[in-house]
């Protein structure tokens, strides 16, 4: 069986320029991304800033064109396909990002923003759109008297209900999500996750989040992948990644994370409270190198492939040297 | 108190209210505010979006936008009353006895100076001399975990990362030695480990200074992390305060259960997570006697009459509420 989504060998780099022409460099946003996603799938993408998850998802959706490596949405590579057909293949992934005040026309009321994929698309004749948007706003717990207002009359989180409205109105077998959360207060983030579980639920359809926020992800997700640099450094089912969690820099992300399970020791944080020396990530080894705190000196000239910890758990780091190595469709398949 | 010794206090709010004139009519910003921080102490002040967590701030500050006006209370720090306090005199507390980091350190460092002038120009207005500036700046850079605090100096904002922007603010901020450092959701925009590593550095200026630190923030998670005490805030009032553990472990406000039952922590994947039903009310217009009962599932008659005191509800733990968590009566 196909997946959904399957991502092979992706590589977004971006050149850097001083003035109009000089090139001074580059950067590799995503260097070499795997990963594939099945149907009523949720599949989470961890990392900081800068590690290039949002890049990630820019290629997924075609905003963004990659530098090399495939996009594949059932069987057909996005990047490739154009005019009809490529119409057609976008109504099948769409996309929630983080701020709904950047994300939705100001001059637009609520409905016209629900209605506006529907209308692009042409999949109703003109006099069914009108109920098709009610029932979408009913979906995503919207009122009637909601639909002839703007966005600046509404919520954070009314906004983000709209946002999903207008993610749902083509029928979507994907849906990108991007931070959905992150500006939302903790009453709200709870309202928009349970609508999110809900919706798949309903709808059979599958996630990429997107996301900095682990505790959001454990929650959410079936597989999770860990971004450093561009690479995906651990992947693996989530619990799995919770609970053995393989990457030095996986341990790092999870003993950061401001945990309050009450344990009988009490309140846990091991994180240095200084800057270590971080130093550049050496162009041909391991990218977490300058942090890592069990550092080799192979780990500066060669780039860890993946290791085997699981079944379809992977890390790339040395210190599983022992374990077989693995490729990321080995593991999902 | 079990989680910390309590010092003597060190600021005393009590019966703040604070209004907003605006266009369309006043909002009822705080509401009654009491809130009070012993000295070396870490107190936490967690609330959602519009709750009157950073007006508090500026409050104990005086740096209220011009329609702000605060209409009642006290605000007594080291037995001092600083809204009876004339202009001159206020300008010496700020910075030199309270200091403030804000979120987002790149709006508040001038990116035109360099790190030194900027620092020089702190000590300068406070102190009228900078003497040993160097080694004393040093040693701040230093303090806030920078191993070359040369390098540092020469810097120009810009050639920062987030994390060591709100380091250096931290310095800046630290430079006069005050006696509460006000810090204001000093992490939400950084990542996590960064968060991480700042909330231990705030920890260790408070066992290394003694500063006392009021942590303002809308994530539980750092409150767990760094507080001794916690006060929650809703819609303009404290309603409940005690040792995190103790608020965390037992919380006795239904809004604070709310929170934390929202958390993404307790339920698993595929279950629904408890929400507070409704939104957040509108200051303008705030509801009659408990702010929470439109959403809350216990309120009864008194609720909706009456406003609830914060009152002691078990040794060290402060609720606002007439059918608190807990309550065997």
């Amino acid at each position: 069986m196909t997946p959904l989504l399957e991502v092979t060998e992706l590589r977004k780099h971006f050149t850097l320029r001083s003035g109009l022409f000089r090139k001074v460099g580059i950067v590799k946003a995503v260097d070499g991304v795997s990963f594939s996603i099945d149907a009523q799938q949720t599949y989470g993408l961890a990392g900081e800033t800068g590690c290039g998850k949002s890049t990630v998802a820019k290629c997924v959706l075609r905003i963004m064109e990659p530098t090399s490596g495939e996009v594949k949405i059932e069987g057909r590579n996005i990047h490739a396909i154009k005019g009809n057909e490529l119409k057609q293949t976008r109504r099948n992934i769409q996309a929630i990002f983080q701020n709904p005040f950047m994300s939705l026309d100001p001059r637009m009321t609520a409905a016209s923003l629900i209605a506006e994929p529907l209308r692009t698309h042409r999949v109703l004749p003109k006099q069914k759109v009108s109920d098709r948007v009610l029932e979408l706003m009913r979906t995503v717990g919207l009122d009637e008297e909601h639909a002839s207002k703007y966005p600046h009359e509404l919520s954070g989180g009314q906004n983000q209900r709209v946002a999903v409205a207008r993610a749902l109105a083509l029928s979507p077998k994907l849906v990108v999500l991007d931070e959905p959360t992150s500006s939302l207060d903790v009453s709200v983030q709870a309202q928009i996750l349970n609508l999110f579980t809900e919706i798949q639920k309903r709808e059979g359809l599958s996630y990429l989040f997107i996301s900095h926020d682990l505790s959001v992800l454990r929650y959410l997700t079936d597989v999770l992948s860990i971004m450093y640099l561009g690479r995906i450094v651990e992947t693996g089912p989530s619990e799995e990644v919770f609970k053995n969690p393989s990457h030095p820099y996986t341990q790092l992300l999870l003993a950061s994370v401001p945990e309050f399970t009450l344990t009988e020791a009490g309140f846990k944080v091991e994180v240095p409270d200084r800057i270590e020396a971080a130093g550049v990530p050496p162009e041909n080894g391991c990218k977490f190198y300058p942090r890592c705190p069990y550092r080799m000196e192979k780990c500066k000239t060669n780039d860890p492939p993946l290791y085997k910890i699981g079944e379809k758990h992977l890390a790339a780091c040395f210190l599983h040297e022992n374990e077989p190595f693995a490729f990321y469709q080995e593991a999902n398949n | 108190m079990t989680a910390s010794e309590p010092g003597p206090q060190l600021l005393d709010v009590s019966e703040l209210k604070l209004t907003f004139q605006t266009v369309e009519g006043t909002l009822y910003a705080l509401d009654n505010v009491d809130l009070h921080i012993n000295r070396k102490e870490i107190m936490g002040l967690v609330g959602e979006t519009g709750s009157g967590k950073s007006v508090t701030a500026l409050s104990i500050l005086q740096v209220l936008p011009d329609n702000g006006r605060i209409v009642q209370g006290r605000i007594v720090l080291q037995g001092e009353d600083l809204l009876k306090t004339n202009a001159e005199k206020l300008r010496r507390i700020r910075g030199v006895k309270v200091a403030v980091v804000f979120q987002d350190p790149s709006a508040s460092l001038n990116p035109v100076f360099t790190i030194r002038s900027q620092m020089k120009d702190m000590i300068l207005s406070h102190e009228g001399e900078a003497q040993d500036f160097e080694g004393r700046v040093s040693k701040l850079l230093q303090d806030v975990g920078f191993p070359n605090p040369e390098r540092i100096l020469d810097s120009y904002p810009h050639e920062l990362s987030g994390g060591m922007q709100q380091r250096v603010a931290l310095a800046m901020a630290l430079s006069c030695s005050p006696e509460l450092l006000i810090a204001d959701e000093p992490t939400t925009a950084l990542d996590v480990v960064t968060q991480a590593q700042i909330i231990a550095l705030l920890k260790r200026i408070r066992d290394t200074r003694g500063t006392s630190i009021l942590l303002i923030t809308h994530n539980l998670g750092i409150v767990a992390m760094a507080c001794d005490r916690v006060a929650v805030m809703y819609a303009g009032n404290i309603v409940e305060v005690g040792s995190t553990e103790q608020v965390f472990r037992s919380p006795t406000h239904h809004y604070t259960k709310g929170l934390l039952d929202a958390l993404p922590k307790t339920v698993s994947k595929g279950e629904m997570l408890p929400v507070i039903r409704g939104s957040i009310p509108s200051l303008l217009d705030p509801p009659s006697g408990c702010r929470f009962h439109p959403r809350c599932p216990f309120a009864t008659e008194v609720c909706i009459s009456r406003k609830p005191k914060l009152e002691p509800f078990r040794p060290g733990q402060l609720v606002a509420c007439y059918h608190p968590i807990g309550d065997s009566a």
